[in-house]
């Protein structure tokens, strides 16, 4: 009956509107990012409010994991302050699996970072945060080990705001990449405004961070080779990470976006080592050359010519960002203004960004989680609390507003990160976001969309993740899809593995090749439409 | 999170612009009075003591139509083009022909990308004596009709903002863009050159020159820029505190 309606609705108007309905409450989720907030206007109560999709029981169905803050200035975690596990029933139900799996952590939390690090078959979780990171090996049976000193992540002296997993040698081991943000000290942070009228410090005030590259030992533990690999090399102020292969080399390469500061794409050179070239390939600063106060990012083909472009969120009158990869020699192009972007989002401050095409007609649509900063409203003559924004991609080139369609989006607060899977197993994908001070909102999809396939890897000598496989589907006619298997993207957030497609009309693919990071090219059989399809990787026969 | 200065060098001309439209009464001889304290720290760039200052001044005195222009340029300056633009029209509110506050108005609906609105402020406005020696009015002309995606009127409105001030580099920024958009790519390289000559320290000239360059497969110089831009940026992200 579904697929009536999916067909005469696309038929009828060449595309569906795109739906969401608000449904934390009816499927379980009940979690408030906490950020510790004491009215003496630390920073990093701004910041905080990372989540990550997570199938820690390789059940099969995405759960959620969920970060929160603590108590300020002592950084550490009190009674509702704890990180949180949900655990989804495959229907999108969620059970609340935190004391079970040993995940409710210490000191403030940031970002999860997701990924099966080990090669065991069940993904592992990073967390990052102010002044002490996590890490926690999920032991396969519902609980996880923190392991954070035996793996060579104790003591950290760092802001770290985001992470992404990628194997930056392609030795079938995932390492990692922590974004740092500002040396920041509650001990002696200074306050900033007037006497009566105090409000938090411009990222200015503060020192930036070099970001961090660690390496798979293969034994459980990493190496900082930061310095080694030309990572240190600049100083940031970084928040968000999306990571994808935008030279068409084989190796993935990192797109790190800083506060007030040009963005950074490190090119990984396949060498140990990276140059950093956001300036000289044309994705450092937008098209008015001002850098802009970024936060979230994702970094994904959005007009399926085999390259992924960027989108980045920024602050009310930055406009976000869309960089168009041309490909060699000139690269990204800010597309924002021809793409409608730029317009239609001057008025937001946004951080989460999520691209995923939530009506299934084969162009990635964009999500993004959005609020100003509290008290800000004073200064600027606006509401502090935004609603979140999700844009249709017509053609690939253009994006449109289509909030409009889903009334659950206009609900405003402090939202923070954003994530998307199909929570409920119905094709569509959904979103979570998480907001501070107020509930997560579950945006159950609801949008009479188009057929789909999605991809779970299995690497064999790749990454056991797959992350860093490029998969391309062509269908009658000659269209051709494009996907990245990345868990790195958002604002502090930890991405779906999974690798999907939407096809619209097409009840058929005609051919499906995977590009392992090992190198190894894969055709897929043809094995129809909306539904999972589990491939392992396999070297081709000589 | 950011608070900026959009169009360098505008200050010292709104605050100028502002007095001149003060009423009768006030002169530089007088003690100096809450508003002149006001554009004082306006001018010295101490935004939150000015901040402090106007609102009081605006809440003591609501019908002080220059105080509400202070204002909004003061929002102006920090960013806040909305409420600029909300403090600009209650000082027009109580004097409707404050020309200062028309175009700064004009020019914040310009930033906000509220481009039917700014058309028709600054269509208004061009027809006037003021209007069409205005600067920085001509400028945020260029800027809408870039953003409206009319390259050709864009170049031409920057074209006569560089005629009103062959010095003005922001002038010449704008119009190497609409070259750019124009294809006119060899044109355009010039126009860039002379708008980082004239305003060194905008780092939007030096990054339109850096993309120019690419186009032009000048490989040398885009090096160039790209370390002056990769410098400035590493003082900026390394300095703690302005």
């Amino acid at each position: 009956m579904r697929t009536l309606l999916v067909l005469l609705t696309l038929a009828a108007t060449g595309a569906a509107q795109i739906r969401f309905e608000e449904t934390s409450a009816r499927a379980g989720l009940k979690v408030t990012v906490r950020n510790g907030a004491t009215g003496k206007f630390h920073l990093v109560e701004l910041m905080p409010g990372g989540l990550a999709v997570i199938d820690f029981d390789a059940d099969g169905c995405p759960d959620l994991f969920f970060t929160s803050g603590a108590a300020l200035p002592g950084l550490e975690k009190t009674s509702g302050q704890e990180n949180r596990l949900y655990r989804n029933d495959c229907r999108g139900n969620f059970t609340d699996v935190t004391a079970k799996a040993g995940v409710g952590g210490s000191g403030y939390s940031m970002a999860p970072a997701v990924a099966d690090f080990n090669n065991d078959g069940f993904p592992d979780l990073f967390v990052a945060g102010v002044h002490r990171n996590l890490l926690y090996r999920n032991r396969g049976d519902g609980t996880f080990d923190d392991i954070t000193a035996a793996a060579g992540f104790g003591g950290s002296k760092n802001w770290s705001i985001a992470a992404g997993w990628f194997d930056a040698d392609n030795d079938g081991w995932l390492d990692l990449f922590v974004s740092n943000y500002v040396h920041w000290d509650p001990a002696t942070e200074k306050p900033c405004g007037l006497a009566g009228q105090l409000f938090y410090c411009h990222p200015d005030q503060y020192a930036g961070q070099t970001h961090q590259l660690f390496r798979n030992n293969r034994d459980g533990t990493f190496t900082d080779i930061s310095a080694a690999s030309g990572i240190s090399r600049v100083t940031g102020k970084g928040m968000g990470v999306a990571i994808a292969d935008y030279d068409g080399d084989g190796r993935m390469d990192v797109l790190v976006v800083n506060d007030s500061l040009r963005s950074f794409l490190f090119r990984n050179r396949g060498d140990g080592k990276f140059d950093e070239r956001a300036l000289e390939d044309g994705i450092a600063l937008g098209e008015n050359g001002r850098p802009i106060a970024s936060m979230g990012v994702d970094f994904r083909d959005l007009d399926n010519d085999g390259r992924p472009d960027a989108v980045v969120t920024g602050m009310v009158n930055d406009s976000f960002q869309y960089f168009h990869n041309q490909g060699a020699p000139l690269y990204f192009e800010d597309a924002s203004s021809a793409s409608g972007l730029a317009l239609a989002t001057r008025s937001l401050t946004g951080w989460g960004a999520v691209v995923a095409d939530f009506d299934n007609d084969g162009w990635k649509d964009l999500f993004f989680a959005n609020s100003h900063f509290p008290r800000l409203g004073s200064l600027m003559g606006l509401k502090a609390q935004l609603p979140n924004r999700v844009f249709r991609n017509r053609d690939g080139g253009r994006f449109e507003d289509a909030s409009a369609a889903s009334p659950a989006l206009a609900s405003a607060a402090f939202y923070r990160g954003a994530v998307a899977a199909d929570f409920d197993g119905d094709g569509r994908v959904d979103v979570v976001v998480t907001a501070l001070g107020s509930p997560a909102q579950l945006y159950r999809n609801t949008t009479p969309a188009g057929h789909w396939l999605a991809f779970k890897l299995t690497g064999t000598r790749s990454n056991r993740d797959g992350i860093g496989a490029r998969i391309e589907v062509e269908l009658e006619g000659g269209r051709r899809l494009y996907n990245h298997a990345s868990t790195a993207g958002g604002y502090a957030s930890s991405q779906d593995p999974l690798v999907r497609f939407g096809l619209g009309l097409a009840q058929a693919a005609k051919a499906i090749r995977i590009h392992w990071p090992s190198g190894i090219t894969q055709p897929v059989p043809i094995t129809g439409v909306d539904r999972v399809i589990r491939v392992t990787e396999k070297a081709p026969l000589p | 999170m950011t608070t900026r200065f959009v169009i360098v060098g505008l200050c010292s001309a709104v605050l100028a612009l502002g007095q001149a439209a003060a009423p009768p009464g006030t002169s530089a001889s007088t003690p100096e009075t809450p508003r002149d304290q006001a554009r004082r720290l306006l001018q010295q760039g101490r935004t939150l003591e000015a901040e402090q200052a106007l609102a009081k001044l605006t809440a003591s005195n609501p019908s002080d139509n220059e105080a509400w222009f202070l204002y909004g340029v003061l929002k102006y300056l920090t960013g806040y083009h909305d409420a600029a633009v909300q403090h600009f029209e209650t000082s027009l509110a109580l004097h409707a022909r404050n020309y200062p506050a028309r175009s700064m108005r004009a020019i914040c609906l310009v930033q906000l990308g509220r481009l039917k609105a700014a058309e028709t402020s600054i269509k208004e406005l061009l027809i006037t004596p003021e209007g069409a020696a205005d600067l920085d009015l001509a400028i945020a002309h260029s800027q809408l009709l870039y953003e409206n995606g009319s390259f050709q009127r864009a170049y031409d409105e920057a074209a006569r903002a560089t005629r009103l001030s062959l010095s003005n580099g922001m002038a010449h920024y704008w119009k190497a863009r609409a070259l750019w958009k124009l294809n006119r790519l060899q044109d355009a390289i010039p126009e860039a050159k002379a708008a980082a000559a004239l305003t060194p320290q905008h780092s939007g000239s030096h990054s339109l020159l850096l993309t120019l360059y690419r186009a032009a497969g000048l490989a040398a110089e885009a090096q160039q820029e790209a370390d002056w831009l990769r410098s400035f940026e590493e003082r900026r992200a390394k300095g703690a505190g302005k």
